[in-house]
């Protein structure tokens, strides 16, 4: 307990060891979540760190209210969404300058082009351009490896919202970046 | 090139979301146009690189020094115990302390009630007789709300320290009433006594019988007087 003590010296008085403790666990737990929730908004590594660390310290202030721990990681998720939001805006502008950039020589097949940074980057865009609502459901099912459980898990909505929502996505997506695999080789 | 009648349901088939009323004819078609089974498969591949380059966007770990940046960052949080509390915590507690003061000093200025069997002249002075108090064996001053100490605490008092749950915003309550009770300032004993002398009351107080009632008698109209007869219907 005294080495928890020293971590957090001057933050705060210690109400109760124990959620320290379990604060240091869900640390361990879901800084991958965050993380990973913030790069896939942001698609800047040091940017989602940033707001990834910003999410825990929110998330630390207010572990005291929790009134249900093992929803940790669906709380986590949404304050880091937020907060990957609220700072999209300058990594926008960046974007944009890299994707000027960037622009397409020819039309090739969709294999090359899916293993190309021009794809990506242009993927990027196209999930910036999406609703929030289909967005974060996308991110998340990245995440977690398109495991409609988890995700409805953090999400708190039904595994059928959660598909159809992808749905939407998957299918908007698809309509923003089709042109980038034109093959007209088949027509 | 997708026919233009199926063009629209290929990115739908590509997701295995075709109405279920659409299945047949459009398999049915599959079977005999080059072009759409061309565009299913295009699309399909293009929704692959899609969810692989959303998985790949984010297939990464934070840096190494990711937790230890969190615990520098809440350590750069302002001190102060509102972090773990509701801000309006301080203010609540403050309102609760007065509140609790006021209602000590109503209770002590309010008139006793009457006292049931006692004698009210013998209970209004016992209740008056100030409680002995033993020497307090601390020398610093009153005990300060953020160091609880029990009251028995350095009296050699072997017994079990009650367990007395005080919300935090009561605490600093309970040790103002303490510490006046000690320095004289409140006569606790009052306080005491009086729960005392209810509870003596409440002690001997006679439970009430048992309450019996006996069957109805009623009596027939043309009954001979004199003689009543009993209805045990």
């Amino acid at each position: 307990m005294d080495a928890l003590v020293g971590i957090y010296p001057e933050a705060a008085v210690i109400v109760e060891p124990s959620l320290e403790r379990e604060f240091e666990q869900r640390l361990a737990e879901s800084s991958t979540l965050a993380f990973r929730i913030a790069l896939g908004v942001l698609h800047h590594h040091e940017d989602a760190e940033d707001v990834a660390q910003e999410a825990f310290v929110k998330a630390y202030k207010n572990f005291h209210r929790l009134r249900d721990r093992e929803r940790f990681r669906a709380w986590l998720a949404r304050i880091a969404w937020r907060l990957a939001l609220d700072r999209v805006r300058s990594v926008r502008r960046r974007q944009a300058r890299e994707l000027a950039a960037a622009a397409p020589q020819r039309s090739p097949t969709v294999e090359d082009v899916a293993a190309s940074r021009e794809f990506q980057a242009h993927l990027e865009r196209a999930m910036d351009e999406l609703p929030k609502k289909l967005r974060v459901v996308m991110v998340l099912a990245a995440v977690e490896g398109y495991e409609m459980e988890e995700v409805s898990r953090l999400l708190g909505v039904s595994q059928g919202t959660v598909k159809s929502r992808l749905f939407w996505a998957r299918k908007k997506l698809a309509e923003e970046l089709r042109w980038l695999a034109s093959d007209t080789k088949t027509g | 090139m997708a026919c233009e009648r199926y063009k629209d349901w290929v990115t739908h088939a590509a997701l295995d979301a075709l109405p279920a009323g659409r299945e047949a004819e459009w398999r049915g078609h599959l079977e005999t146009c080059p072009g759409c089974r061309a565009a299913l498969e295009r699309e399909r591949r293009l929704l692959r690189a899609i969810d692989r380059g959303l998985a790949a966007s984010v297939d990464t770990e934070p840096s190494p020094e990711f937790a230890a940046r969190v615990r520098q960052r809440i350590a750069a949080e302002p001190a102060g115990w509102s972090l773990w509390l509701p801000r309006w915590l301080p203010s609540a507690a403050g309102a609760i302390a007065v509140l609790a003061l006021l209602g000590v000093w109503f209770a002590i200025r309010a008139p006793r009630p009457p006292l049931g069997v006692l004698d009210t002249r013998e209970a209004l002075v016992i209740a008056r007789e100030p409680v002995p108090r033993p020497a307090p064996e601390r020398t610093a001053g009153p005990v300060r709300p953020s160091e609880p100490q029990s009251p028995r605490a350095g009296r050699g008092d072997d017994r079990p320290e009650p367990e007395v749950l005080v919300p935090p915003g009561q605490w600093e309550a309970m040790m103002q009433l303490y510490n006046a009770a000690q320095q004289g300032r409140v006569d606790a004993g009052a306080l005491f006594y009086r729960r005392a002398l209810l509870e003596q009351v409440a002690a001997e107080l006679v439970p009430p019988a048992e309450l019996k009632v006996k069957p109805l008698e009623v009596i027939p109209l043309d009954a001979p007087r004199g003689a009543p007869q009993r209805d045990t219907g």
